[in-house]
């Protein structure tokens, strides 16, 4: 006996955006919280050890948050002016960020205290990273110089100072710890050897550069200015890889996410994209409420961190699955007990999990069936189900069956249903069939049903006839449309017809080759 | 071989559930009838053990009984020819020739003292259907008094007969019970006129009777031969009953119809019943195993599924499924060298005529079918057209559901074979590919499958080509099919569809008017159409190898060829055609005319290659026809009907081909003499009874004989100049060289 063939309502389905992988994990994110803080958010940064917690940074003080009670643990406040871009060390015990003053200083995350203060910087500092597995840091100003701080003796190792203009971007690689990247608002990416203490790449991106980003394998870094962001081969000396355009405003930040398998996007035009890393595809996007200037993720994805042009820090946070367990609420009934020496054993019948409209349709019970999706969670949410199983009516010729089972509820459902949905043009086909049997079928008792349903109908007959309006606007416009282009296609025929009158140019004349076989 | 010994060869088709299928005593084996033979069937694997073949004539009744204690087979044909074989060795006992003409129906009477050896046999005498009883052996019938009035065929009558004890007959709305040894007496009941009996089934031991009618009910009869029998009411079903079957001892039955549902009754209860919903097909005939532990149903498909006691099906013997249509014709599957045409309602076939085997069956609409209601007929979405690649990966099915009142629906689907799963798996889904139904769909006859394209030809007057696109995102690779563009023509009907061989251009018939299209651009090439023509043109075909460059189109009164170099009319005929069949190996196409005539021709020149008119002159109607490469395909030397075969299939269902020769080899018959055996020992049986000597026939000349020296003198060709001695060496040996292999060759 074969099963019983569920009712395929994909057919109708709306073939919208397609629900992949990345939507289903990034759509987890639950709703943002929203905190205010003073003036535009410069940096975000992420402490990669537990819990997570992340130091924002924004006019004259860093401030340091749970990303689970999305309060303020700690608050750096030594700054007489702008702080920029505080990042933590990889052990997340220390925090420096440059500053407005030229300076940059150097805290210890729980004491809060001021360790190293590195002078030497004419200009505002943008950008400071750790140097990993060295005590050092590279700093990034608007002197158009880098700066390599020796962190225990406060002294300035190497400066760099090819750049022509304000140095607003830089990067460093866990996997070259020698190498420094840094960006300019004078459109160029320049690549450092501090062992050699050289410039050893220098590639322009096309317009001032906002932030700079590593791929873990140290090989490939992006750049990201304007609206594009470049991809670029540390290897081959600076070779330009691909351009991913996808943002309409200058992009601010980038980052790495999801186990540097997805890269981040923001921009000044609210949102924020995630890319393939293997084929720097957009895989998927998300909204915010205004531009963004930076944005930090936490290890795992578990939060993500913007940070906006209005000083608002929007901070959400993936909601915890948790499944849950199934109780064995008896063992009673657990039928383990046949053992095998039997004549025949017949095993128990497992019946398939089948949606209500299936069931009442394998029973025939046609009314029950209708009623069953004009149900308004069904009908509002997924209409192609319920259009689906109007169809399997009219083709069991069952409708008007299933239309004299419903009371007078129902049919205002089904009516309401029919005005609802008859112009969308997956579903008109079926539910003209249906609107036609339901008046054949009421035809009769029409001074029976009560006036709500003469009311609906007349808001049919009223929508409709927009309908038929606009398909005649439509079909003329695909007239105009059908005489230009029957107008270009004879164009092109005379085209061709002036390419076969070539003749042979007097040297192809006089070029004979007489060939003998 | 020679021209004039073409005839038509049987491939496969034919129904075997014509006759209730039959249990051995140990339920082990199942016999089923199919046209002339009776074969046996393993219940438990539902593997083909062995084929009775007796006679020419179809079989019209044959039953399993014991004889000399032997488990034996009888059958009857419509001639009277009755023939027993004996189980267990296959050997045929006994074969007779009943006095008796225009037979009906035949069953064996179990009679109580072995050796004797009755049938009831049933046959016409002026329009009046009569009863006799047959003592095989002896060749003597004697005659029952009752008679039935047939006046017209419309009616079928049913015959049930209950051991050696009575016989029962259903006629319209009137039942008959008659006892065997009493030729005289019977008695009668009528039930409401607008019943009419469908089926009838005389209880094994007591005399209890089953009927089935058309309203859907189940009367048990008892007390049947008093003049006030009791009438039992079993009803479930709302469609016609079409089988019942009683359980061994008769304590419950069976009963099945067009709902496609068995229903299992008790006896005593009609309220307690089992069912099993949703078999393939309408039921025709459900019959018990001794044992109670099998039972057959033969559905309308052409299979006998076997289920065990839970009901739960065990087996499935399936022969070539007998589809309502054979819309989508016959296409030829490369890649499993198959036959792909309609089978189950919803479902596409492939046949192996090779092998006269049912490969497997896709289910290409994946919905419930929809049984009739009463006085209400159900439409189910059919499978109406279907195209096979080249490659054989991709294969593309429309499928419709004709609704007479509401909208009707359609759909285009591409399915691509994994060669992981060794099956098709849907691609794409189109829904309404064109506005009404699509007439025509071919692929292009491309090699390679990237970028393939495929052609549907709709009754909106418009083609549309679909393209196979690359549809990879970073989750998964894959590919979909596309529209591409649409062609139409001065808003005239299109029919008829032909890719050129290398697929780069293709011809559509719009009306009268043959178009040539690029289906690369989706552009029109130029349009052909000869003024004195009027017909709608029904088919087009290109031609192949060197005459790609001529098109062949057809209407229902002409058939012309055109040459596409010169755009100029080479030849045309008058011809009715119906079918116009390409050869894919060869230049010939195949003409099948309305009135049963083959022609074969080649485009180049009107003169026919082959032309037969009295071939099918007898045969049912040809609905769908194609040429199907032979094994020997690859031998260019061979003729047309060697390299090629032209299959088809009529309206019978029946599939054949069209060659010379006989499939149908004389397989002389395992005989059991009983006489002779006493006198021969054990080797002696040995010895054939009949001997065949078969002329050994000249051997199968090739185009070209291998040459025995080629090789070496190849060889001596192929060394470098500077290095080969001189000329006046080598001359001698070189010539002596041939002269061996003249002598080699002569000997």
């Amino acid at each position: 006996m074969p099963q019983f063939k569920r009712l395929n309502t994909k057919i109708y389905q709306k073939s919208g955006p397609v629900i992949t992988p990345d939507y289903v994990y990034w759509k987890k994110l639950g709703v943002p919280v929203l905190v205010k803080e003073f003036g535009p958010i410069d940096y975000i940064d992420f402490t990669p050890v537990e819990p997570h917690y992340f130091a924002v940074t924004c006019s004259v003080r860093v401030q340091v948050y749970n990303p689970i009670t999305k309060l303020v643990v700690k608050n750096l406040s030594r700054f007489r002016e702008n702080a920029y871009g505080a990042v933590f060390r990889s052990d997340g015990r220390l925090i420096c960020a440059g500053s407005e003053e030229t300076n940059i200083k150097l805290f210890d995350v729980s004491t809060k205290s001021l360790l190293r203060l590195f002078k030497g910087h004419s200009a505002p500092v943008h950008r400071t990273f750790f140097m990993h597995g060295k005590p050092q840091i590279c700093s990034f100003s608007d002197d158009k110089s880098v700066k390599i701080w020796d962190i225990p003796t406060e002294k300035d190792i190497s400066t760099f100072s090819s750049h022509t203009d304000y140095i607003r971007a830089g990067a460093t690689c866990s996997a070259a710890p020698d190498i420094v990247l840094s960006g300019g608002y004078d459109n160029v990416v320049k690549m450092y050897d501090t062992r050699t203490e050289k410039e050893v790449v220098s590639v322009s991106h096309g317009s001032p550069i906002e932030s700079l980003l590593f791929l873990p394998s140290g090989g490939i870094f992006l750049s990201a200015g304007g609206t594009d962001i470049k991809i670029w081969d540390a290897v081959a000396g600076g070779k330009l890889l691909g351009s991913i355009s996808q943002h309409h405003k200058t992009i601010t930040c980038l980052r790495l996410a999801s186990d540097n398998k997805r890269i981040l996007s923001g921009s000044l035009d609210r949102h924020v994209k995630v890319y393939d890393v293997t084929t720097f595809k957009t895989v998927h996007t998300l909204d915010f409420p205004n531009g963004i200037l930076s944005l930090g993720v936490s290890k795992n994805d578990d939060t993500l961190v913007t940070g906006l042009v209005d000083g608002l820090v929007s901070i959400s946070r993936r909601e915890e699955e948790k499944k849950p367990e199934k109780k064995i609420s008896s063992y009673r009934f657990a039928s383990n007990t046949h053992s095998a020496t039997l004549d025949a054993i017949i095993p128990e019948l497992a019946h398939d999990k089948e949606t209500k409209y299936d069931h009442h349709l394998r029973k025939f019970e046609y009314s029950k069936a209708l009623a069953c999706v004009l149900v308004p969670y069904v009908a509002n949410k997924n209409p192609q189900v319920t259009v689906s199983v109007i169809q399997e009516l009219i083709r069991r010729k069952a409708l008007h069956k299933a239309y004299r089972g419903q009371d007078k509820k129902n049919l205002m459902r089904i009516l309401q249903f029919f005005v609802r949905n008859i112009a969308d043009y997956r579903f008109t086909r079926v539910l003209i069939d249906a609107a036609n049997i339901f008046i054949d079928t009421y035809e009769d008792s029409i001074t029976a049903l009560p006036p709500e349903i003469g009311k609906l109908f007349v808001d049919l007959v009223q929508l409709l006839n927009q309908e038929t309006e606009l398909s005649d606007d439509l079909a003329e416009l695909q007239g105009m449309m059908s005489m230009l282009l029957a107008c270009q296609i004879t164009t092109e025929g005379l085209d061709q017809s002036n390419v076969n009158d070539l003749k042979p140019s007097a040297d192809a004349q006089k070029n004979l080759v007489v060939t003998l076989s | 071989m020679a021209e004039e010994d073409v005839t038509l060869i049987f491939k496969g088709g034919g129904s075997i559930v014509g006759h209730k299928p039959i249990f051995s005593s140990d339920g082990e084996n199942v016999y089923v009838c199919w046209k002339n033979k009776i074969l046996e069937y393993s219940a438990k694997t539902s593997k083909l053990l062995y084929e009775y073949e007796g006679s020419k004539d179809p079989i019209i009744g044959y039953d399993y009984f014991l004889y000399d204690s032997f488990p034996c087979l009888a059958a009857c044909t419509t001639t009277g020819k009755v023939t027993i074989w004996k189980t267990v060795t296959y050997y045929k006992i006994l074969e007779k020739q009943i006095p008796v003409k225009q037979i009906k129906d035949f069953s064996v009477v179990a009679w109580e003292n072995e050796g004797d050896f009755k049938g009831l046999v049933s046959f016409m005498y002026k329009n009046r259907l009569k009863f006799t009883l047959v003592d095989v052996k002896k060749c003597v019938s004697k005659d029952y008094s009752f008679s039935i009035k047939l006046e017209d065929q419309t009616h079928k009558h049913y015959i049930g007969i209950s051991g050696s004890k009575y016989f029962s007959v259903a006629h319209r709305n009137e039942v008959y019970f008659v006892r065997l040894n009493d030729r005289e007496n019977y008695t009668k009941c009528k039930i409401q006129d607008s019943r009419t009996f469908t089926c009838i089934t005389c209880h094994p031991s007591e005399e209890v009777v089953l009927t089935g009618d058309t309203s859907g009910r189940v009367v048990v009869w008892q007390d049947i031969f008093s003049t006030k029998q009791i009438q039992t009411v079993f009803h479930w079903h709302t469609l016609p009953v079409r089988a019942v079957c009683f359980s061994t001892s008769g304590s419950y039955f069976y009963s099945g119809g067009e709902e496609c549902v068995l229903v299992k009754w008790q006896f005593h209860d009609s309220y307690e019943k089992k069912f099993l919903p949703r078999i393939g097909a309408e039921i025709e005939h459900i019959s018990v195993a001794d044992n109670n532990t099998c039972v057959a149903v033969s559905t309308r498909d052409n299979a006998v599924r076997i289920l065990d006691n839970q009901m739960d099906q065990i087996g499935l013997i399936q022969h070539l499924v007998l589809g309502k249509q054979y819309e989508s014709g016959l296409i030829y599957d490369p890649r499993t060298k198959a036959l792909v045409m309609n089978g189950n309602q919803g479902h596409i076939q492939f046949y192996s005529p090779h092998d006269m085997c049912l490969l497997y069956s896709v289910d290409v609409v994946g919905r419930n079918k929809i049984t009739n209601e009463r006085d209400c007929v159900m439409e189910n979405i059919e499978v109406t057209k279907t195209a096979v690649s080249r490659t054989g990966v991709w294969l593309a099915t429309v499928e419709e559901r004709r609704d007479p009142v509401y909208h009707s629906e359609l759909r285009l689907k591409f399915w691509k074979f994994s060669s992981e799963q060794q099956r098709f798996e849907l691609n794409t889904s189109i829904e309404y590919p064109h506005d009404k139904s699509v007439k025509n769909i071919q692929f292009q006859p491309m090699s390679n499958d990237d970028s393939l394209r495929c052609v549907t030809l709709g009754d909106d007057k418009k083609f549309r080509i679909w393209q196979l696109v690359d549809f990879t995102t970073v989750y998964k690779t894959g590919v979909v099919w596309k529209s591409f563009g649409v062609g139409f023509y001065r808003d005239l009907n299109c029919c008829g569809l032909s890719f050129s061989v290398d697929g780069s251009l293709m011809a559509v018939g719009f009306d009268k008017i043959t178009t040539a299209w690029t289906p690369d651009l989706c552009e029109l090439k130029c349009s052909l159409v000869h003024p004195s023509h009027k017909e709608k043109i029904k088919y087009v075909k290109f031609g192949y190898s060197n005459q790609c460059h001529l098109l062949v189109s057809a209407s229902a009164l002409q058939l012309s060829v055109w040459n596409l170099l010169t755009l100029c009319l080479l030849w045309t005929v008058p011809v009715r055609v119906e079918l116009l069949v390409e050869d894919p190996l060869s230049t010939y196409m195949a003409v099948l005319t309305s009135n049963k005539k083959v022609f074969l021709f080649s485009p180049i020149s009107p003169d026919l290659v082959y032309s037969n008119e009295h071939l099918l002159k007898k045969h049912a109607k040809v609905i769908a026809a194609t040429f199907v490469p032979s094994k020997y395909s690859n031998d260019a030397g061979l003729k047309w009907f060697e390299r090629s075969h032209l299959h088809f299939i009529d309206s019978n269902n029946e599939l054949y081909y069209i060659s010379t020769g006989s499939s149908t080899e004389f397989i002389p018959d395992l005989v059991e003499d009983v006489l002779e055996n006493e006198e021969k020992s054990a080797f002696g049986k040995m010895t054939p009874k009949l001997h065949l000597t078969r002329e050994q026939g000249e051997p199968k000349k090739h185009l070209f004989k291998k040459d025995v020296n080629e090789r070496t003198f190849k060889k001596f060709l192929e060394a470098p100049i500077h290095t080969m001695a001189p000329v006046r060496f080598t001359c001698y040996s070189l010539l002596k060289s041939f002269i061996i292999q003249k002598d080699k060759t002569n000997t």
